[in-house]
């Protein structure tokens, strides 16, 4: 009885009920946001509120322009920083505004928000302070190709040598992070190329990650950022990220 | 004095000038200046007496005074682009932490315009 009442008046009265912010790092999106905004509107969970807050990244083209007309709220960055900058303020966001669980999502309609829910309740039953969205968990949708492939494999390695942890995706950039990690990465959050680094040192800094299998769509519009000669670059760079990151904590634990 | 320590004292002279100029017209800020007026000094006493050279190269046991000279400017210019790429960084993570309010702020202000009903 008592149990019921609990529970009518928490569905009723909007306590205990969590905050989630759905971050959209957006840089020349203009093709993708208005259909990902509209898949984002009837996305609900239990005893949960959405806020989608795409972040506009100094787009060149109309992004802009759809975001005024389409969104409620979104920023708008002054300067183009980078995703790493883009995804920070939305995180800075949801810390000022107390929210409960920030989810980060691809402008560009590679992340279904059909996969919301897995991610919601993988932090709710795991506990965990972040969850990654995998692609490669199970063999199912888009799989980008074997060169791209091998690349994440060689860096999921580098994570688990310097961390232990197992990772199946290191560079998707579908996850979540709940009050733990937001207050920890509005602190600080690598500028480029942050996805492998960003797990790299939350683990260091002890939080708690765990990954699951989401279904990942090829993109519907526009063009990787990541091709060519910039690939052997970002493999550079991230693992170089990766093993600063490792000396830092190697330096201060002692 | 021979000829060559008449224009290296003009030029270092002139270039102290320039130093100054550029901070009394608030283009240089005084704590870079220190090292360029430093540096102009220094220049300077070399120019003025020749000899310092040969005196420092005989203290390091340099065998071709001038090259003590090479690597003593080599040393401070390296050590002065890396302070400022260091100046960089730090100012660059500035600039984002300010640009990523400047964005925050402006969705509050856009929140409370609509809140009171007034059209941008």
């Amino acid at each position: 009885m008592l149990k019921k009442f609990v529970f009518w008046f928490q569905t009723n009265y909007n306590l205990n009920r969590s905050k989630v912010l759905i971050i959209i790092p957006c840089y020349n999106e203009g093709q993708n946001i208005v259909p990902l905004l509209n898949e984002l509107k009837p996305l609900s969970f239990e005893n949960t509120d959405f806020t989608i807050l795409p972040v506009n990244d100094q787009s060149t083209d109309n992004t802009l322009a759809l975001l005024k007309k389409n969104s409620t709220n979104f920023l708008n960055l002054p300067n183009n920083l980078g995703i790493g900058g883009a995804v920070q303020s939305g995180i800075k966001y949801a810390e000022r505004y107390g929210f409960d669980y920030a989810i980060q999502m691809d402008g560009d309609g590679q992340h279904p928000p059909s996969e919301v829910p897995l991610l919601l309740k993988e932090a709710l039953h795991s506990g965990c302070d972040i969850c990654l969205g995998s692609r490669y968990m199970k063999w199912e949708g888009f799989q980008s190709t074997a060169m791209r492939r091998l690349g994440i494999r060689v860096l999921n390695t580098l994570i688990r040598l310097t961390t232990g942890q197992k990772i199946y995706d290191c560079t998707s950039g579908y996850r979540l992070f709940n009050r733990r990690a937001i207050n920890l990465f509005a602190e600080y959050y690598p500028d480029k190329y942050p996805e492998p680094e960003v797990i790299v040192y939350a683990k260091l800094k002890g939080l708690k990650i765990s990954e699951v299998p989401v279904f990942m769509r090829d993109r519907e519009g526009g063009e990787s950022s990541i091709s060519g000669l910039s690939s052997l670059y970002y493999m550079i760079k991230v693992s170089l990220a990766i093993a600063f990151i490792k000396l830092s904590f190697v330096f201060t634990k002692k | 004095m021979s000829f060559i320590q008449y224009i290296s004292i003009g030029t270092t002279l002139i270039f102290l000038f320039i130093v100054f100029r550029l901070v009394v017209k608030k283009q240089l800020r005084e704590e870079f200046s220190i090292i360029w007026i430093l540096s102009a000094i220094l220049l300077n006493i070399i120019a003025f007496w020749r000899d310092s050279i040969e005196v420092m190269a005989d203290f390091f046991g340099v065998y071709y005074p001038p090259s003590i000279l090479y690597i003593a400017l080599f040393l401070l210019i390296i050590i002065y682009c890396l302070h400022m790429s260091i100046l960089l960084s730090r100012q660059r993570n500035q600039i984002k932490n300010l640009s990523q309010e400047i964005a925050i702020l402006n969705e509050k202000i856009d929140a409370l315009n609509l809140k009171n009903g007034e059209a941008e």
